[in-house]
C-alpha cells in the first residue's frame, strides 16, 4: 500500500483534451537537466520527460571510415506535454532557456495532439535527493 | 537573453522508423543520401507475435532501433520511400515507419543562410 493518500478525486478521462508536444534535440551538457528543473520549478509543467539517443548529424565534423557513418553523438531527447493556449509561448521561452540558438544547441519542434491525458503528482512527497533548486 | 528573433521553420516532417537493432544504420544511410539533415536513435523493447515470425521464432530481434528523421515535406515521400527500400518494410517482421506533421521548428540557422532569405537577413 502506497504511504500518501490522494485527497483530490482521481482524474478521469474527461480531464484531458487536445495539447501541443513540444520535443527538444539537445546536447547531452547538462542541460536538459536544467531544462527539466526550470520547467518543473518555474512553469509547473511536470509532463515532461528525457531519454538519452544517439545523434546523426551531417553539420557537425566527425571521423568516419569509408561507406560507414560518422561516430554519433550522445544527445537527449526532452518531450513536453503542454496545454494548447501556453504552447507558443513556453516553445519560444523553451528555445532562449536552452539555448536552441546557439551553433549546435540542437532542435525544438513543436507537433499537435489531439489527446493528452492530465498528469498530477501526488502531494506532499518531497523531490528526490538532487532534484531541488539550485 | 538573444536578442536575435526566432526563425521558425515550418514544412517540417518528422519520420519515425521502428527496426531491429543494428538496421537503424542503414536507414539513416538511406536518409543522408536523400539529403536528411540528421537522425537520432534510441533503444526500445518491441513485443508482439515475434514466435510466430520468422526462422523458428528466433529471427525476430526484441531489440529495437527507433530511428528519427526530421525532413522538409517537400521530400518527405522521397525520404521516405528510401527508408522503407532500405529498412526492408515489404518482410513481415521488418519494422515500421510512419510521418507525423511538425507545426513548426526553431533551431541555429547560420547568418549567411539567414541572408538570403528574404525579410530574414535584416537585424532584429
Amino acid at each position: 500500500m502506497s504511504a500518501w493518500a490522494p485527497e483530490a478525486p482521481l482524474l478521469g478521462l474527461n480531464d484531458g483534451g487536445p495539447a501541443k508536444l513540444i520535443s527538444c534535440i539537445l546536447p547531452d551538457d547538462g542541460t536538459e537537466r536544467r531544462l527539466l528543473r526550470w520547467l518543473r520549478d518555474e512553469q509547473g509543467i511536470t509532463r515532461a520527460n528525457s531519454v538519452y539517443c544517439r545523434g546523426h548529424s551531417v553539420l557537425r565534423e566527425a571521423k568516419a571510415r569509408r561507406g560507414r557513418l560518422p561516430e554519433p553523438a550522445l544527445m537527449r531527447l526532452v518531450t513536453i506535454v503542454v496545454e494548447a493556449h501556453q504552447a507558443e509561448t513556453l516553445f519560444d521561452l523553451i528555445y532562449e532557456r536552452a539555448a536552441i540558438h546557439r551553433p549546435g544547441g540542437g532542435v525544438l519542434t513543436m507537433t499537435p495532439l489531439t489527446f493528452a491525458t492530465p498528469f498530477l503528482l501526488p502531494e506532499g512527497v518531497a523531490n528526490e535527493r538532487g532534484a531541488g533548486k539550485e | 537573453m538573444n536578442d536575435d528573433k526566432i526563425t521558425y521553420l515550418t514544412d517540417v516532417a518528422l519520420i519515425t522508423c521502428i527496426v531491429a537493432t543494428g538496421r537503424g544504420e542503414a536507414v539513416i544511410q538511406a536518409a543522408r543520401a536523400m539529403g536528411a539533415a540528421g537522425a537520432l536513435v534510441y533503444h526500445a523493447r518491441g513485443i508482439g507475435p515475434r514466435e510466430r515470425l520468422g526462422l523458428l521464432g528466433i529471427a525476430i530481434e526484441a531489440e529495437k532501433d527507433v530511428v528519427s528523421v526530421l525532413v522538409a515535406t517537400d521530400h518527405q515521400d522521397a525520404v521516405f520511400e528510401a527508408i522503407y527500400r532500405a529498412a526492408e518494410f515489404n518482410a513481415p517482421g521488418a519494422g515500421m515507419a510512419y510521418i507525423t506533421p511538425v507545426e513548426k521548428l526553431a533551431t541555429y540557422v547560420p547568418r549567411e543562410i539567414l541572408q538570403r532569405i528574404p525579410g530574414q537577413g535584416d537585424p532584429a
